[in-house]
């Protein structure tokens, strides 16, 4: 499984919709149920998931899920 | 479409059925100092409530054997909820309470057509009441307890009167009261809860409790449950506490004692916030204060008070805004008017544009300014603090409304000046700073309002 995939898992999971695709654009902005309770359900199952852990600056940083990918894999 | 609003009245008397009286659900004017800005309803609540709906029709008998739900948004007092049944299927059914179009809601249920067990360990009446825990963080490692079971099976019939026996309704309750006042207490936010129903051996009639894990980053905190014929797990937050602002004595040390005399300064909205900071600023400074409030009479008081104590001169008025016929006297003019009236800013849908609220911010971000504008000029106002913000170029996509608003405001305020050609009005874009309306779960950059505001009040003045 590829990370995306992955994290796509974990998504589908957290918003329990598996409709949900993702795309690198994919942001609060364009998923209304993405607030802040969500950004921390989203950190702890992909922490996780991928057996990583994100510090308070990357925390900050997540606007979407670029930025997602961008922490998972520089770990 | 089935809908309903929670007012004060329904909060309160889910408040004495479940003994859940943490302010953030029954007093309004603590509330709004919350990272909700507002009373919110209880989830147990509005969950009771879905299901009280979906037992309506159904026949009898049945079980529900299973309950996940996610109270993903705040349900505040008079928002308009919505009950959308999503999905029925082989006793498994999906539920979905909306407040605009926002999923706020969401539960999941298993259920059978069978007897509920008839459950009686409970003491009969409501919980006593009491005050909510302040727990703090670390506390909560660890933490276990019980909390006795209560049912008033009368009142319970009042709030939801076709759930009938089939759930364990003390249990249920008994979540609330846990995470509302015990664990995390005061400053919580119950997030979700997942349980199971069934016969047991447990006839203890009580609430067993342990924290099975705490995430200090996010002050998340995972609570396993046990009761007769109930077992399962809750996930709740520590939420931010309403922001303390420096105290005036503080600021005596970086404000020169006479910089602002001569001033006399009508600070709007200055019971808390960056209003709160600017009536202590000045007031350090050797202003003549007044600070307005809406409805944080205390709040304003406590300021005043505080001002007073450290050798400043301020007193309080209430004011709101929104009112067109509100004045304030003639016995005292202010030379300078600061105008920090709000509402709760962080309410917006994200990527979405909602003409009522840009209309509620327009309210008081031009029409209300307008007014006292206005009327103050009448009385010889010259001077004017009109707090604008840096959102307007950076446009998050849940601020739209708000910021489009300030930005009107910021050309009302170029026509105040062409239409009173003696008025100044100072117009910063203000960053981000930690206020009660800039709480939040995640951690987020915020300015210390102090330096801030005093290099702007030095600007304008």
């Amino acid at each position: 499984m590829t990370t995306i995939e992955k994290l796509q898992s974990v998504f589908q999971d957290v918003f329990d919709d598996p409709s949900i695709r993702l795309t690198s654009e994919l942001s609060p902005a364009t998923y209304p149920d993405w607030d802040s309770v969500a950004t921390v359900r989203l950190i702890l199952s992909i922490e996780s998931e991928f057996s990583i852990r994100f510090t308070t600056d990357q925390v900050a940083g997540i606007k979407s899920v670029q930025n997602l990918l961008a922490v998972i894999e520089s770990q | 479409m089935i809908t309903r609003d929670f007012c004060l009245a329904d909060q309160l008397a889910f408040g004495e059925l479940s003994g859940d009286f943490n302010p953030v659900h029954i007093a309004p004017v603590a509330a709004r100092r919350s990272i909700f800005g507002a009373a919110v309803v209880h989830g147990i609540h509005s969950l009771l409530w879905a299901l009280d709906v979906w037992s309506q029709d159904r026949p009898q008998p049945f079980n529900i054997n299973s309950i996940r739900a996610d109270f993903a948004r705040p349900i505040r007092l008079r928002d308009v909820v919505t009950y959308s049944l999503i999905s029925e299927l082989d006793g498994q059914t999906q539920i979905h309470l909306l407040v605009d179009q926002f999923v706020t809601t969401k539960i999941k249920l298993k259920w059978s057509h069978a007897p509920a067990p008839e459950l009686k360990l409970f003491t009969v009446g409501f919980p006593p009441r009491e005050d909510p825990k302040v727990l703090a963080m670390r506390d909560a490692e660890n933490a276990s307890g019980v909390l006795p079971l209560y049912l008033d099976r009368a009142a319970a019939a009042r709030l939801f009167p076709h759930l009938g026996r089939a759930l364990p309704l003390a249990q249920l309750l008994a979540t609330t009261r846990l995470v509302g006042m015990e664990c995390p207490g005061l400053h919580s936010f119950y997030s979700s809860l997942d349980v199971s129903f069934r016969e047991d051996a447990n006839i203890t009639p009580v609430l067993a409790y342990e924290v099975t894990k705490l995430d200090t980053r996010y002050g998340l905190v995972m609570i396993a449950v046990t009761s007769p014929n109930m077992a399962g797990k809750l996930t709740a937050f520590f939420r931010p506490s309403h922001q303390e602002q420096a105290h005036s004595r503080a600021l005596q040390a970086i404000v020169s004692r006479d910089e602002f005399a001569g001033q006399r300064a009508l600070v709007v909205g200055g019971s808390r916030g960056l209003g709160e900071v600017t009536a202590k600023l000045l007031a350090a400074g050797g202003a003549d204060v007044k600070l307005t409030y809406h409805q944080g009479a205390d709040d304003a008081l406590r300021v005043a008070a505080e001002i007073t104590s450290a050798g400043g001169t301020a007193g309080c008025l209430q004011l709101n805004v929104l009112d067109q016929t509100c004045t304030l006297g003639d016995s005292w003019t202010p030379t300078h008017l600061y105008y920090f009236a709000s509402p709760l800013i962080a309410s917006g849908r994200p990527g979405a544009f909602s003409g009522a609220l840009f209309q509620v911010f327009c309210n008081y971000y031009v029409l209300g300014f307008h007014r006292l504008v206005e009327k103050l000029c009448a009385q010889g106002l010259k001077r004017a603090f009109y707090p604008s913000t840096v959102f307007i170029d950076e446009l998050p996509p849940d601020l739209s409304e708000y910021a489009v608003a300030k930005m009107a405001g910021e050309e009302l305020c170029r026509f105040l000046e062409k239409a009173h050609l003696d008025l100044h009005i100072y117009r910063p874009r203000l960053p981000r700073m930690s206020t009660d309306q800039t709480a939040s779960f995640m951690p987020t950059e915020q300015k210390d309002p102090v330096p801030v505001l005093l290099e702007h009040l030095h600007a304008f003045r």
